[in-house]
């Protein structure tokens, strides 16, 4: 399995490899409780004082008061319940109130034009606000081709993202008995509002 | 997610002229500096590899069945 920064490419540094780190990180925070492991690094994490520094040192903070048992309480209360979690992270559910809907076939149309297909280990819907998160590090990535466009990306993010993103970090923000991952709704609904952002300044 | 066309065509990395803009706002709102120092978390894979020891879980208990491939024919999707 790679690393993050085994994972970037030599030629996307900088602000490009920020945002691949970020889509990843919230990916896998998104698709499973993290191990103890990675508690214990991401508690290590400094505050570097800028906008998203700030969050992820509050992250820290969190993670640093939070054990694997609890963060995995918090996970199933949110995602997964007795019959259903608290959250259901998926775009279509979010857009039309139920799942499989036109949502996720647009999605997969998509994916299809992007070459990017399902994993063999993934058994989610893939408009799965973790498998977004993926797909978007790939683009950026170049994980199912050449680096996409910015064009790409923001057509991407356009059609499949924004529209309910934000909606759903907001919620996730509001789970008052999961201080960890009411902190990941933090830091995704500004990353995302920033990512927004950025689309609308690049013309 | 994985790629299903290694020999896809090319898909250019040409910049637009407003990236300059969006550059410095990305760096402003710490994008890059505060993502570095996530890497030393880990990725979406390394966080899955993590996991590898536990028992197999899925988010939210989603599995593809017969019967669900069935339902997306039907549906067209």
């Amino acid at each position: 399995m790679l690393r993050i920064e085994e994972g970037v490419r030599p030629e996307l540094q900088g602000d490009e490899a920020g945002r691949a780190h970020l889509y990843g990180f919230l990916a896998g925070l998104l698709a499973a409780p993290p191990s103890a492991a990675t508690l214990a690094a991401l508690a290590a994490v400094p505050n570097d004082g800028s906008t998203l520094g700030r969050l992820v040192g509050a992250l820290s903070s969190v993670a640093a008061r939070t054990s694997v048992d609890e963060v995995e309480c918090e996970f199933s209360t949110l995602f997964i319940g007795l019959t259903a979690g608290e959250l259901q992270p998926y775009a279509s559910y979010y857009q039309t109130g139920f799942l499989f809907e036109r949502p996720l076939a647009n999605l997969r149309r998509d994916m299809q034009r992007l070459s990017i297909g399902r994993g063999d280990n993934v058994h989610e819907p893939e408009d799965h606000i973790a498998a977004l998160c993926e797909m978007m590090q790939g683009l950026i990535l170049g994980r199912y081709g050449p680096p996409a466009d910015l064009s790409v990306q923001r057509a991407f993010f356009a059609a499949h993202m924004a529209p309910w993103v934000e909606r759903f970090f907001h919620d996730l923000e509001k789970a008052e008995a999961c201080p960890f991952y009411r902190q990941i709704g933090v830091l995704g609904r500004a990353f995302m509002a920033i990512e927004e952002e950025a689309f609308v300044l690049a013309g | 997610m994985r790629c299903v066309d290694e020999e896809r065509g090319k898909r250019g990395s040409g910049e637009h002229p407003g990236d300059v803009s969006r550059r410095r706002f990305l760096r402003h709102a710490g994008v890059g500096a505060g993502a570095v120092t996530l890497a030393a978390v880990g990725s979406a894979e390394a966080l899955a590899a993590s996991d590898a020891g536990r028992p197999d879980r899925t988010v939210a208990g989603y599995h593809e069945t017969a019967h669900v491939r069935r339902v997306y024919q039907l549906s067209h999707f």
